[in-house]
């Protein structure tokens, strides 16, 4: 069955379609090469139609995905559909796609090495990512044993662009228990920390730091491992990746030496923190953790150390002691040498 | 370009008499047939029909081959006949559901280089429709694209996240030979544009319009542990394929460069099964890049193959 001509009926581009969709279409008629996979051929179709004729392929599309019978042996053909939605758009697939997800019988099909139901979320999330959506996301999330739908859940909540997403790692989570899903979702994170950026990962790791433990030792360690990996790949001028970064090593290696605890303190000055906060947080975990700060921050007598210096932070041994210039408007840290004369140490270091 | 007319007569021979005793609908497979040689104007049907002579004309064939082609004409819908290479495509999807088309494979060609790997070069497209898009539900639009060339191939990576796969219609993966592979790294200028021709991709714009980016998976040596000889039967016979048949005992295939220049015809490929449990982080990403334009020859692919078939046949061609 030939291609319609561009002036041909919607009617006829839809029965088109559809024996295209059946097999009854040879895939060298549309230009198909190795490899090539039938949307690919819709798809490059409707990109090479003149704008005013496209309507017609768009109509198809939407009528066929209503009205192909919902049996498994057309699997195949709602992949097909599926895949070119998610490319072409049409405006009136939307509700359809929302009424086959809500139905739940496409999705219990599979094709192509795909759950049909993890493709109807991806492609019903090409559209805006809504509260229904959302809800719907969300549900799948809860339910779901399949570790790679939860992961699809995570994403497709991401396109919302906001930080909502993140709340679905308490999921992820727990079910961090093979190095396969650490793998997994430290890519998938990638992805989103790319259209979010970190300062809603961040959140959630400083949120959820507690419950943490309650996670076997194997699922901490990989989370921790994971988030390293994925924090080490983002952009580094990501304040927030930085930070979190530095807390996950802290909290992995047990101590932070003075001059990162100083880089730390000054880009959550930039954020908003004051650092007083930052570095009084550090040396209380520090405290809990080792039951001895490793460090200690000490305000300045200004008799004692001359030049605005407000800090400072030394460590145990007492040599790399560093001293913190605060500004009028907020703090800002400088670095002012690896070593302080010993008259500026607090007694016990000196 | 016409097929030479004495290999029509010979393909048709060898085509009836190897197959048209053992097919239970001889009338769709003459139909077919008939088909095949009435249409001067699809040469690529004439090219499928002498692929699958030449297979026929193999020495020591094993009978797996024929019992395969059989089922194939048992599959073949009788309403898509009047387009051969679509009814024969359609056939042997339908005949792989019931029997995987690797049980066609001649064992005798299996001889493998215990000191070379495989590579598989595709479109970023297909390594997100085979790969990332089976576990991650990723689809072919602009963003999901971008988002998995930067995932996967901004960098080398490794593919142990893959633990699920697609490979396509036929269960079947084209993979070629690491040691070729490598030597067109180190000694072309634009490999993605040289290997886009050697492999007989040929691949000139995607379906966004874009300029197609290839991309390779390396795979660990030793695996899979089985791999074979393509024969006609793994070609797609439904998309503009260039594959020819290949009878060297290497136990390796060739297909035909789209340009046809010669020294670029000699990579070598294989076919393995699908994988059932993906990859592993012994698999290796790498992005090669866009392609440049490509410039197919099909009548040199048709002289090929009628070449590759006087030879098994044992005659001489007008082009040799």
């Amino acid at each position: 069955m030939k291609i319609p001509p561009l002036d041909g009926s919607s009617e006829l581009w839809t029965e088109w379609l559809g024996a295209c969709l059946a097999g009854r279409v040879g895939r060298h008629d549309l230009g198909l090469s190795r490899d090539e996979e039938l949307h690919e051929g819709i798809i490059r179709l409707y990109r090479e139609m003149p704008v005013e004729h496209r309507y017609k392929l768009e109509s198809a599309i939407s009528i066929l995905l209503g009205s192909i019978p919902q049996l498994e042996s057309n699997a195949d053909q709602f992949f097909w559909l599926l895949q070119a939605i998610a490319v072409i758009k049409p405006v009136q697939a939307h509700a359809t796609l929302r009424r086959l997800l809500a139905e739940g019988v496409v999705g219990t099909y599979e094709f192509a090495g795909r759950s049909l139901q993890t493709t109807l979320l991806v492609v019903t999330a090409k559209y805006p990512v809504d509260d229904w959506l959302t809800d719907v996301l969300w549900k799948e999330a809860r339910d779901t044993h399949d570790f790679a739908r939860l992961i699809i859940c995570f994403r497709c909540l991401s396109y919302r662009m906001d930080n909502t997403c993140f709340g679905m790692l308490d999921i992820l989570v727990r079910h961090l228990d093979s190095e396969a899903a650490a793998a997994q979702l430290s890519r998938q994170l990638l992805g989103v920390i790319d259209r979010l950026r970190c300062r809603g990962l961040r959140e959630w790791y400083l949120a959820h730091i507690d419950r943490l433990s309650e996670y076997s030792t194997e699922i901490q360690e990989r989370l921790n491992k994971l988030l390293h990996d994925v924090l080490r790949r983002v952009n580094s001028k990501d304040d927030n990746a930085l930070l979190l970064l530095s807390e996950l090593t802290m909290r992995r290696t047990g101590s932070l030496d003075p001059e990162r605890l100083v880089e730390i303190a000054e880009m959550e000055g930039r954020l908003g923190s004051t650092v007083p906060e930052t570095l009084r947080r550090f040396q209380d975990w520090s405290f809990k953790t080792h039951g001895t700060p490793l460090w200690e921050v000490q305000r300045v007598d200004p008799c004692q150390y001359k030049g605005g210096v407000d800090y400072l932070i030394a460590d145990r041994k007492g040599y790399k002691a560093k001293a913190l210039v605060s500004s009028s408007q907020w703090p800002i840290i400088k670095l002012l040498g690896n070593s302080l004369p010993a008259d500026t140490l607090p007694k016990r270091y000196a | 370009m016409q097929f030479d007319e004495r290999a029509k007569v010979f393909v048709a021979d060898t085509l009836r008499r190897k197959l048209s005793t053992a097919v239970k609908d001889p009338k769709t497979f003459e139909s077919w047939l008939t088909q095949v040689f009435s249409d001067p104007e699809n040469p690529e049907a004439m090219r499928l029909a002498t692929c699958m002579a030449f297979d026929l004309h193999l020495e020591n064939m094993e009978p797996v081959l024929i019992s395969m082609m059989v089922e194939v004409f048992e599959n073949m819908s009788p309403e898509l006949v009047h387009d051969p290479n679509l009814a024969f495509a359609r056939a042997v999807e339908n005949a792989n559901r019931k029997c995987s088309l690797m049980t066609s494979i001649m064992r005798k060609h299996t001889g493998s280089e215990t000191s070379d790997s495989f590579v598989r070069v595709l479109r970023l497209q297909a390594f997100i429709n085979y790969y990332a898009g089976p576990l991650y539900g990723y689809t072919v639009d602009a963003a999901d694209l971008k988002e998995v060339r930067q995932l996967y191939f901004s960098s080398d990576t490794t593919l142990e996240d893959i633990t699920k796969a697609w490979s396509g219609r036929y269960d079947i993966v084209w993979v070629c030979s690491f040691q070729q592979f490598q030597d067109v790294l180190n000694n072309m200028n634009d490999p993605a544009s040289f290997l886009n021709d050697a492999l007989g991709l040929g691949f000139t714009s995607d379906a966004l319009g874009n300029i197609p980016e290839l991309v390779a998976i390396l795979y660990p040596l030793g695996h899979p542990s089985e791999s074979y000889q393509p024969r006609s039967l793994h070609a797609d016979w439904d998309s503009m394929n260039f594959f020819v048949p290949y009878w060297d005992e290497d136990g390796w295939g060739r297909t035909q460069s789209c340009s046809g220049e010669k020294d670029k015809s000699k990579m070598k490929e294989r076919i393995h099964k699908a994988y059932e449990t993906g990859l592993s982080s012994e698999y290796r990403g790498q992005y090669l890049g866009p392609v440049s334009s490509v410039v197919s020859d099909r009548d040199a692919l048709y002289q090929t193959t009628t070449s590759h078939f006087f030879r098994v046949y044992g005659v001489e061609g007008n082009d040799r």
